[in-house]
């Protein structure tokens, strides 16, 4: 089953207080990064850092990602020095095409670690996009692909703004690109810390979308962030009401399952399934079915 | 070939007698077998978490009548280093190649002297004599370092240290 | 000094039975040594009696030391309402050294890195003895590596004042800082530019003392209103420039932590407080001024008001975020011992409901009725906790004298329920440990430790651990804990010591809960 990631921030790697403050953020992801937060100078530094505290510090139930540098600027040397350390996945920056995920699966293969490491390829450019779900299909190691909305905006020579219409297809794209590869898609950040309306609502409009999470760029987020994807007390009603009237078709033999007048098919079922599951896995109390 | 270890006759090998770790052979297999860039020298294939682990005295003999010279020699750094940052929870690590047959002289000031000075300096001394580098003055000024950062600054440090010149 | 026999007390710590000929009782006990019958509150002597028509303001410090006659030996006081924005104790200290008196006692309610001149003053003899209260920063250094002879005495709030009444702590002058006095003595801290709030504690000194001089930079017309101290205690006034600096005595309001890990220990303590029995209507609590204990404060209140419960009195060491509680109607009281924020200082003045209490009225274990037995919880902190739920708040980990104890041994034994919130450790120092420096506050008192990695129960409350287990609140053993600071920052050496003592720690009954050596340095 796939991993938990509403919400996935960022350590600085080479900020040793940051990184200590890993464990007790409660967010599904911590992203241990090698890239943008560390100077050119002390990417060595970063780099033996980030290994001995994926091997040290016990992030709990946090998955343990590590952010490499693009693979034409030193992602193979952390690729070399990182992997040993046995992080569960590694997010591959700035990737455009299905080559981009060959050499770090390649790379992975060469270290062969114990534990299995998942790929998580970064959208950040238009030549990504593009090639979105070619980069989604690329290898077998990859759980999801994420998409990194401020590069992206850059990219294209546009202007990042709130309302995000700017990023509204290449998002879409990213999630169409996920699903059809059969993997997560994952959102980029909300940048204005002090908005938490802001944070709410475009949360809720992703999760809409499809995206499975997104990253957070302040503590403070996360909880907002996890509270947007947990299904809510209407939603889940629903899925309940759903299962328990597929659960009446089958034992009626009838084969068709109706809720509040309206019959409702296996996408639905499915859909609801998946809800509730999910649901269990958050631990939220799923609600007795009213018909 | 995945799994085996060719080492040409001209390259000099430093071990130590006594079987040596994982970590030290990893070290050793950097700076002999990879460039600057993270790529392997020459035809040699290598996996990272298993070469040369436990190369005792008897199996250095075997690899000398190959043809491999193999010598004991501490390591002199090349130049002045330094690592970390006067943050919370951060060491500064700093090395200056000494006079030689001066040895390691190793000055630590430390947040949290009283409790832990001596783990500190264990540390310190363990992260370097994996190396096998002696003639150095080590300076250490600790803000509370966690032993994995306070490791990872002083490896760091080193790797500043004795890094080939492009 | 110590004049050798040593025992082991209730909490396993060896105390001296005597020091410098004066004998000790060991710790028996929370409640074990209530106060014995036939000994009496020692009152003081009349002192200065003003006929009518006989004024007693004088015009500079000097003229009241002379006045009271203060001599070489005798013990004088204060308060430490003015925090590090005091000037009261270093001008009273400066004239008494220039005037050439010696072998003074001291005996402040606390010390504070800005009374550092003190230090001096001690190598030159000037001071002899402290009697605390307690000491920090600087001063507490200081004593740590040996500064003084003889030890100090650290007491707790509600300590400090049994002693005093009790005769083992007799004052002889009462220095009383006060932001707002009138011609004949009656004085409040909530009037003038360093206006402080209460002026809890310093009732006990100016009723027990020889003498007592209020030392003010603002007057008003006799009497002044509110009277926190009144002219029957006061036999002098003295009216100089500054008694403190009001940006150092009451911050604008003070944070709220941001840090993500101690909302969440905040968080989780007021998880404690809902699923125990002392969260009902008319609940009864007391926070800390610290950054988690104002998020307690807030969560707690947000709470309340989503179950509609509101509670009866809130008692602190005071802030804004308390004060809003009370003017939502979440709160119906506060009792106020020290206002930290001037919103608390002004709520104190126009509210009715908020009032000042003294420090005896707080937390004295030996009258007949103190305010720290009606809490229902208290939240408190702590440098280090032990196996056995003993908390130190006196000493850094490397056995430095740090902080005081204030009113937390007090508060400890009061409150139906004790929590603990600290973070598991701080940079690279384990706050769960197997033996703390000192033992401030014993086990027996204390309930629950909430950290970022778990909560520990006190195997003594076994309605608690299920009430908690039943409410889903995961919780560790206290060891557990132990074994994952340990494993986060290795297992410390514990510190050094020479043979000297330099701290007498006396629990608030008077007995001997433990002593602190002094710190040999690390080499």
């Amino acid at each position: 089953m796939d991993r938990l990631r509403r919400s996935r921030i960022y350590l600085p790697g080479n900020r040793p207080r940051m990184i200590q403050k890993g464990p007790g953020l409660g967010a599904d992801a911590v992203i241990l990064d090698l890239e943008d937060s560390v100077s050119p100078e002390q990417k060595d530094a970063a780099r033996f850092l980030v290994t001995r505290a994926i091997e040290t510090v016990n992030f709990g139930q946090s998955e343990v990602m590590v952010r490499i540098n693009p693979i034409s600027n030193g992602g193979l040397v952390d690729l070399s020095v990182v992997l040993e350390a046995g992080p569960d996945s590694v997010v591959v920056p700035k990737c455009e095409s299905k080559e981009d995920v060959l050499v770090v699966e390649d790379a992975i293969n060469k270290v062969n670690p114990k534990k299995p490491v998942a790929i998580l390829p970064m959208i950040e450019t238009a030549r990504g996009i593009l090639s979105a779900f070619e980069i989604a299909s690329a290898s077998s190691m990859i759980d999801a692909i994420t998409f990194g909305g401020e590069d992206f905006t850059q990219d294209i020579g546009a202007t990042r703004t709130k309302a995000g219409k700017e990023i509204f297809w290449g998002r879409s794209l990213v999630v169409i690109a996920a699903k059809a590869a059969g993997v997560q898609a994952l959102d980029t950040v909300f940048s204005d810390t002090k908005d938490e309306e802001g944070l709410r609502r475009d949360t809720i409009e992703i999760k809409e979308m499809g995206f499975d999470g997104r990253a957070a760029i302040h503590p403070a987020q996360i909880e907002v962030i996890h509270e947007c994807f947990t299904p809510t007390e209407q939603e889940m009603q629903h899925a309940a009401n759903v299962l328990f009237a597929a659960e009446l078709a089958r034992h009626e033999g009838s084969g068709v399952a109706v809720v509040r007048g309206k019959m409702v098919d296996k996408p639905i079922i499915e859909r609801a399934e998946k809800m509730i599951r999910f649901a269990e896995r958050l631990q939220v109390t799923v609600p007795a079915p009213t018909i | 070939m995945e799994g085996s270890l060719y080492i040409p006759e001209s390259w000099v090998l430093h071990v130590v007698p006594e079987q040596i770790s994982a970590r030290m052979s990893l070290y050793l297999a950097q700076h002999m077998l990879f460039d600057s860039q993270g790529a392997l020298k020459g035809n040699v294939c290598y996996r990272r978490s298993w070469p040369v682990v436990g190369v005792t005295v008897g199996k250095m003999r075997k690899l000398t009548q190959k043809g491999v010279v193999m010598t004991v020699q501490p390591q002199k750094i090349l130049r002045e280093a330094e690592a970390g940052m006067l943050d919370k929870g951060d060491v500064v690590i700093q090395l200056r190649p000494g006079p030689n047959g001066s040895g390691i002289k190793l000055d630590i000031e430390s947040k949290v002297m009283s409790l832990f000075g001596d783990q500190i300096k264990s540390s310190v001394l363990e992260e370097i004599d994996h190396y096998q580098l002696t003639d150095m003055q080590v300076s250490v000024r600790d803000l509370g370092a966690l032993d994995y950062a306070i490791r990872a600054r002083v490896q760091t440090a080193i790797e500043r240290a004795i890094r080939e010149e492009k | 000094m110590s004049d050798n026999k040593f025992v082991e007390n209730a909490v396993g710590r060896m105390v001296p039975l005597r020091i410098d000929g004066k004998v000790y009782t060991p710790y028996a006990g929370a409640f074990a040594s209530p106060p014995q019958e036939n000994k009496r509150r020692v009152g003081p002597r009349p002192g200065t009696i003003l006929h009518p028509g006989e004024k007693c303001l004088v015009p500079t410090i000097r003229d009241a030391i002379e006045r009271i006659e203060l001599k070489d030996g005798m013990t004088i006081s204060f308060h430490h309402h003015f925090r590090e924005g005091d000037k009261v104790l270093n001008l009273v200290m400066e004239e008494i050294a220039a005037m050439g008196l010696r072998n003074l006692t001291l005996a402040p309610s606390s010390l504070y890195s800005v009374h550092e001149p003190l230090i001096d003053h001690i190598k030159n003899g000037v001071v002899s003895c402290i009697e605390g209260g307690s000491a920090r920063g600087k001063v507490g250094r200081a004593l740590s590596l040996g500064l003084m002879e003889r030890p100090i005495t650290l007491r707790s709030h509600g300590g400090r004042v049994r002693a005093i009444e009790r005769g083992d702590l007799h004052i002889d002058a009462a220095f009383i800082g006060a932001p707002c006095a009138d011609a004949i003595g009656n004085c409040n801290g909530v009037k003038g530019p360093s206006a402080c709030g209460p002026l809890a504690y310093s009732l006990a000194d100016a009723i027990y003392s020889e003498k007592a001089v209020a030392i003010t930079d603002y007057m008003e017309e006799t009497p002044v209103i509110p009277i926190s101290i009144s002219q029957e205690y006061v036999g002098t006034v003295v009216k100089i420039d500054d008694i403190g600096d009001p940006s150092l005595i009451a911050s604008n309001t003070l944070q709220i932590t941001k840090d993500p890990v101690n909302l969440n220990i905040a968080r989780n303590a007021v998880r404690v407080i809902e699923n125990s029995e002392a969260f009902h209507d008319g609940i009864r609590f007391q926070t800390g001024a610290g950054g988690i204990s104002l998020a307690v404060t807030k969560f707690l209140g947000e709470r309340m008001k989503q179950r509609g419960i509101r509670a009866s009195f809130g008692m602190g060491g005071t802030t804004e975020h308390m004060v809003k509680l009370l003017e939502e109607g979440v709160l119906d009281k506060i009792l106020t011992i020290q206002a930290f924020d001037q919103y608390a200082i002004e709520s104190l003045m126009k509210d009715y409901n908020h009032i000042e209490v003294s420090a005896g009225f707080y937390a004295n274990p030996h009258n007949r009725g103190t305010a720290v037995n009606l809490l229902d919880v208290v939240v408190l902190g702590a440098t280090e906790v032990d196996l056995n739920f003993n908390v130190n708040v006196n000493t850094h980990s490397d056995g430095m004298l740090q902080y005081p104890t204030g009113g937390h041994s007090d508060t400890a034994a009061g409150a139906k329920l004790t929590i603990i919130t600290a973070p598991l450790v701080r940079g690279r120092i384990p706050v769960v440990v197997d033996d703390v420096v000192v033992v401030s506050t014993p086990g027996e008192t204390i309930d629950v430790l909430v950290t970022d990695q778990g909560i520990a129960v006190n195997p003594r409350r076994k309605e608690l651990i299920d009430s908690l287990t039943d409410a889903g609140v995961p919780l560790k053993s206290i060891e557990e804990l132990r074994d994952i600071a340990y494993s986060i920052t290795g297992v410390p050496r514990k510190p050094e010591f020479t043979d000297k003592i330099v701290a007498l720690v006396e629990y608030r009954d008077g007995t001997l809960i433990d002593v602190l050596r002094e710190v040999k340095p690390f080499v």
